[in-house]
């Protein structure tokens, strides 16, 4: 039996560096959501979709040998073919091009008027409920008479102001548009200013702009953009409903809400004029709800063990 | 499990039951409906896109008011299909000059209430019509009578305007200038009789509801339930109610045409008409008929826009395609136009205006060289070297049609001229605002004529007219129409308005013309007589029978 | 909880006749005017803005209109002329409001199934079809709902009528047309809020005393997962009863919808500011009775609003 002496150990003394380091990789609260979001295959699956077609909608156009204008008699109201792979519209011309050219509108209409939407609203309900009183009060006073008004009459006013075309279209939708994540945002933060840790913050004298941005920002951020992919249909719905009543973008420029609008004139005749667009109408809401749906699961702290 | 399926099917039941047991806002009338039909009522319903604003006579402001209200006024005069037949006057005089017209009322004649038609009423209905303080929006068609601008104006007081009731049984109108087509404007509702007392009574709602209103046709509003339905039923008071055959007609508000149509299929209404994109599907019970518009494109020539240079507006009327651009807007169900006025409407010796003048100066499909000639000229003139430099801006509202129109045009121009046509599409009361502003370049747009006359057309485009925001003056045109108005013989009249015509498109082309507007009516084969014309109502059911 | 409501009511009051300010002179600003048609004449036109009395200065017809107002006259219509707004008003919103009720009916009644069962299938296929019905809700426009409807069942099929409204029958496609967005919102928000009280602990309490699972869905977890659906029935409401533009024209109904729009492009000031009052007095209404509900159904909020 060999014999242990004291010789054979030494002193390596208190490793302050390392004792206390994590071991494993530190996941952020980003890549936490990524990496969740990954795993959620429907919530992928829709993120690539969407990236799809904002991909067709970049290059389509570019192109392609039709142009979204021309027009041709003796090509009216064809179905699907090999040179027309959507077919073509009452006035003969190309569908695939005019889908993907109206992708181009009604997404950036979609995200423009949305991202535009979240960040306006959040800092109004965020100062709206940090402050409350009577910055609160003049605000919510604010929100309650913009939802009283007629959007119709601020898009109509607007046209006359700016023209009409996708930009006027963004802002008609950001007038009142904000209002929801406004309300939205200010009901999150009322809740968070009478949490702990603000508290705590606020004794420590920590200033209000450090505290919003280092600890109620990153609370309700899942939530704002969760928000966000669900406002997205909103706007482009707004945007059909807007070309349904004939207010839109300049002819003959098209975006999606216009070939259903047009499509639905033929829909007893024709009926895969208004089958194109609605088709891609559907699937992108279809596809943003999915992912938002995936989103609010990824960023919620509660559901981090469930999985 | 099982309960809580069964406790999901007995909620359905339940909510099923609630939502059957509440009755709709409109669920009496169609029991009262059903029995009507039992009762073997005959009856012919037609849709309307929209309601229609008043039931006022003085107000009338539309073709469809005018189509409603010839079923429940009789005026001096009945338009049926073009022909002046006596209605209210028995008879009437025209003074050799032609300004004084002499109605004589028939015996018996009855309002609704029982009470007697008098001569007086018409004379308050046409002074009601010019009254200022009325304003009425359609007292424009009254300035053919003596005084008739000034009394609307204000400048002379109502009493002096020229229409008067010598007694109970005679009216006597007198005219600014004298006008064949007079006779066809007495039998408009707008010239139509008033009750005074009704008015005065109701004041603004005048009118509004059945019962706040009276009439003297051959039907009477019985029921309007405003934005659905208004029914009108057979006046036993009226002369010549032995004539009438339907016991009621029925005016239905459709907002959406393919509705309409798929209603007209399962026999809920009569007549309808067909949306142009639909067409081809209706080959059967169907009828075309001339609305009487006439669809051009205005061209703003005032001094600092492009197309006051003449070669640039001929290179327009050669360059468009109207034979494709009809295809493709109307799926050919309009008329390709190649001059202002409407072939269809009265010039001398029973006539029509068409027979009388064949003109086409301008080709229906596109002559690209002689376009290009014209744009070179107008390119020299206007210092371009490059066509894509001369921007025109069209001008388009919202409505259905308009934005094809619009793109169809542009698409022709850009590709037959070269030049850049910019798209401005913008609501219709905009529109009207940019037009009257002179803020445009094209604008398409059209004229529903007041009655079967060129002059209705070429009146448009006078240099002071009211309703030219064209920029044209022609001192020649405005002579000859000036003059035509005082020329008593009807031939040289109609003459001197071709001659206008000729100058308006030929030397100056004024206007490019695109479309005689046609409508397809799907009408229930069970209906006869039933009449359209293309003036003043869109058709006429008054001596229309429907078999059981 | 008295004294809460009249300050809310006072509020309520305030806004509205900002808002009506703020209207009155956006409408001014639009272009065109009421009266101007193709065949409008500067004289006529004269006649008219006297006879409407628009020809006095903006000042004194808004401190006339706002008078009349106060009296509960909304003034006579531009485009109807022998019709007053209230009238115009009173004869359209009994359709829309029947038609909104009959779609709120069935939004609430099957869109809170779908999300309870949703809910309580978490992760399985009964899951992810209520899901996918509720997000097909959300994915279409309701123009092509009710246009494909209204093709199917009315035309193609013919098992409904295809318009008008008349009788139950005539209600079933617009009510659905109407209701099927909605559905999709409640059913989507109930499964979520469902989620939440599915892991809560009084759950896990009533549970373990040994509560029968229907007892536990019904009596425990709906009745606190149902008030974010109040929340949001505040503006649904509102916007729902005051009529749907599209729908009401598609199937022929006479209810206010059409004027909202009809309204605006005809500048028919005065119907424009009656439908404006008369949506902001709905809506500001509807969403106090729902916050006072609200603290009906959920004791915990008496005290917030009591603070506020």
């Amino acid at each position: 039996m060999a014999e242990i002496t004291k010789e054979q150990f030494k002193v390596v003394g208190k490793n302050t560096k390392t004792m206390e380091s994590i071991s494993r990789p530190n996941i952020g609260y980003w890549q936490d959501a990524w990496r969740r979001i990954r795993k959620n295959k429907i919530a992928f699956f829709s993120l690539c979709l969407i990236g799809l077609y904002v991909l067709m909608a970049i290059f389509v156009p570019m192109f392609s040998k039709y142009d979204i204008a021309t027009q041709s008699v003796a090509e009216m109201n064809q179905s699907f073919s090999k040179a027309h792979w959507f077919g073509t519209d009452s006035l003969g011309r190309d569908l695939w091009v005019r889908a993907w050219s109206g992708a181009r509108v009604s997404l950036t209409i979609g995200f423009a008027a949305s991202i535009i939407n979240a960040i306006v609203g959040s800092i109004m309900g965020g100062i709206s409920g940090f402050y409350g009183g009577k910055i609160d009060m003049v605000i919510q006073r604010v929100v309650d008479v913009l939802y009283g008004i007629p959007s119709l009459i601020v898009t109509i006013l607007l046209m006359v102001v700016v023209g009409n075309g996708v930009h006027c279209l963004i802002l008609a939708m950001c007038c009142v548009g904000w209002i929801g994540g406004c309300r939205f945002v200010r009901g999150e933060v009322l809740k968070l200013r009478e949490s702990d840790f603000v508290s705590a913050a606020k004794i420590l004298g920590v200033p209000d702009i450090v505290i919003i941005v280092k600890h109620i920002l990153p609370n309700i951020m899942g939530l704002i953009i969760t928000n966000l992919t669900m406002a997205i249909p909103g706007a482009i719905f707004q945007e059909a409903f807007l070309s349904y009543i004939g207010l839109g973008i300049k002819p003959p420029n098209c975006s999606w809400g216009v070939l259903a609008k047009d499509g639905i004139a033929q829909l007893r005749i024709h009926p895969y004029q208004v089958f194109v667009p609605a088709f891609l109408i559907c699937t992108t809401m279809l596809a943003l709800n999915l992912l938002g749906d995936g989103l609010r699961d990824a960023f919620d702290p509660k559901l981090r063990g469930t999985e | 499990m099982k309960k809580k399926l069964l406790a999901a099917l007995l909620a359905t039941a339940m909510t099923v039951t609630m939502f059957a047991g509440c009755g709709t806002p409109g669920s009496k009338d169609a029991k009262k409906d059903d029995s009507s039909a039992s009762s073997g009522k005959k009856r012919i319903t037609y849709t309307l896109r929209e309601d229609l604003p008043s039931m006022d006579p003085q107000n009338s402001n539309s073709i469809s008011c005018a189509t409603a209200e010839i079923c429940t006024y009789a005026m001096l005069t009945r338009n049926v299909e073009g022909e002046i037949k006596p209605d209210a006057a028995e008879s009437w005089d025209i003074s050799d000059d032609g300004l004084t017209y002499t109605f004589h009322l028939r015996d018996g004649l009855k309002w609704s209430d029982g009470e007697d038609v008098k001569a007086g009423d018409y004379v308050y209905g046409i002074q009601r019509l010019m009254d200022p303080e009325m304003a009425s929006d359609y007292a424009f068609i009254g300035y053919i009578l003596k005084n008739g601008e000034e009394v609307n104006n204000g400048s002379v007081p109502v009493d002096q305007l020229g229409v008067s009731a010598p007694d109970d049984k005679t009216v006597v109108i007198e005219l600014a200038h004298p006008a064949t087509y007079f006779l066809s404007m007495a039998a408009m509702a707008t010239f139509g009789p008033t009750r005074q007392d009704y008015v005065e009574k109701y004041g603004k709602e005048y009118a509004a509801d059945p019962e706040k209103s009276v009439y003297n046709g051959p039907f009477k509003m019985t029921e309007w339930k405003h934005g659905d339905e208004m029914i009108l039923s057979k006046n036993e008071n009226y002369w010549d109610a032995d004539s009438i055959k339907l016991d009621e007609i029925c005016v239905k508000t459709v907002a959406d045409a393919k509705t309409a149509v798929a209603m007209w299929e399962q026999g809920e209404v009569d007549i309808t008409v067909v949306p142009t994109e639909m067409t081809d599907q209706y080959t059967e019970n169907t009828e075309f008929y001339y609305t009487g518009a006439d669809d051009y494109i205005m061209l703003n020539m005032s001094e600092d826009r492009p197309l006051a240079n003449k070669n640039l507006r001929f290179a327009l009327n050669y360059a468009i395609n109207r034979t494709e651009y009809n295809k493709l807007v109307n799926n050919d169900v309009y008329d390709v136009a190649q001059r202002l006025v409407l072939p269809n409407v009265q010039a001398a010796d029973d006539q029509t205006y068409g027979e009388a003048y064949p003109y086409t100066p301008f080709p229906a499909e596109n002559d690209n060289d002689k376009a290009k000639e014209y744009l070179d000229a107008a390119m020299k003139e206007m210092g371009v070297s490059n066509a894509s430099d001369i921007k025109i801006t069209l001008l388009t509202t919202d409505t259905d049609g308009a934005k094809k129109q619009a793109e169809v045009l542009q698409e022709q121009y850009q590709k037959n001229l070269g030049i850049t046509v910019e798209i401005n599409q913008v609501t219709y009361k905009q529109r009207l605002e940019l037009e009257t502003k002179k803020d445009y370049d094209m604008v398409v747009t059209g004229w529903v004529p007041d009655y079967s006359d060129a002059y209705s057309y070429l009146e448009l485009w006078i240099s002071d007219g009211q309703y030219n925001h064209s920029g044209y003056a022609n001192a020649e045109y405005d002579k000859l129409l000036k003059d035509s108005q005082t020329e008593t013989d009807a031939k040289t009249r109609q003459d001197m308005l071709f001659q206008a015509e000729k100058i308006f498109l030929e030397e100056d082309s004024a206007l490019v013309p695109l479309q005689l507007r046609r409508d397809q009516y799907l009408i229930n084969p069970k209906i006869s007589n039933f009449n359209v014309y293309f003036v003043g109502y869109d058709f006429d059911l008054v001596y229309a029978d429907i078999s059981e | 909880m008295a004294k809460y409501i009249a300050k809310r009511v006072a509020l309520a009051i305030v806004t509205l006749l900002v808002l009506t300010s703020v209207v009155f002179v956006l409408v001014r600003l639009m272009p065109g005017d009421p009266f101007s048609s193709d065949k409008m004449t500067p004289e006529i036109k004269a006649n008219l803005e006297a006879y409407y009395g628009l020809d006095k200065p903006l000042a004194e017809q808004y401190i006339t209109y706002m008078k009349n107002v106060l009296h509960g006259d909304l003034g006579y219509s531009m485009k109807y002329e022998s019709q007053t707004v209230n009238r115009i008003i009173a004869d359209s919103f009994p359709y829309s409001a029947d038609l909104g009720i009959r779609s709120l009916c069935f939004a609430l009644f099957f869109g809170l199934i779908l999300g309870i069962v949703a809910a309580l299938n978490r992760g399985k296929k009964l899951d992810f079809v209520c899901i996918l019905i509720a997000i097909i809700g959300t994915s279409i426009p309701d123009f092509i709902m009710g246009s494909v409807l209204q093709y199917f069942f009315g035309i193609k099929w013919q098992i409904l009528p295809v318009a008008q409204y008349t009788s139950f029958k005539h209600t079933i496609l617009p009510s659905i047309a109407v209701g099927f967005y909605t559905l999709a919102s409640i059913s989507r928000l109930m499964r979520s809020s469902m989620l939440e009280v599915v892991s809560s602990d009084y759950t896990k309490t009533a549970r373990a005393k040994g509560l029968s699972d229907f007892r536990i869905t019904f009596k425990h977890q709906i009745r606190n997962a149902i008030t974010p659906i109040i929340t949001i029935m505040g503006p649904t409401v509102a916007s729902v009863l005051t009529g749907t533009f599209v729908i009401e024209a598609l199937f022929a109904i006479p209810g206010m919808g059409k004027h909202y729009v009809d309204s605006i492009n005809m500048a028919d000031y005065t119907l424009v500011l009656g439908m404006t009052i008369f949506y902001g007095a709905f809506l500001i209404v509807s969403i106090l009775i729902v916050d006072i509900l609200y603290g009906i159904v959920d004791p915990r909020i008496r005290l917030s609003g009591k603070k506020r």
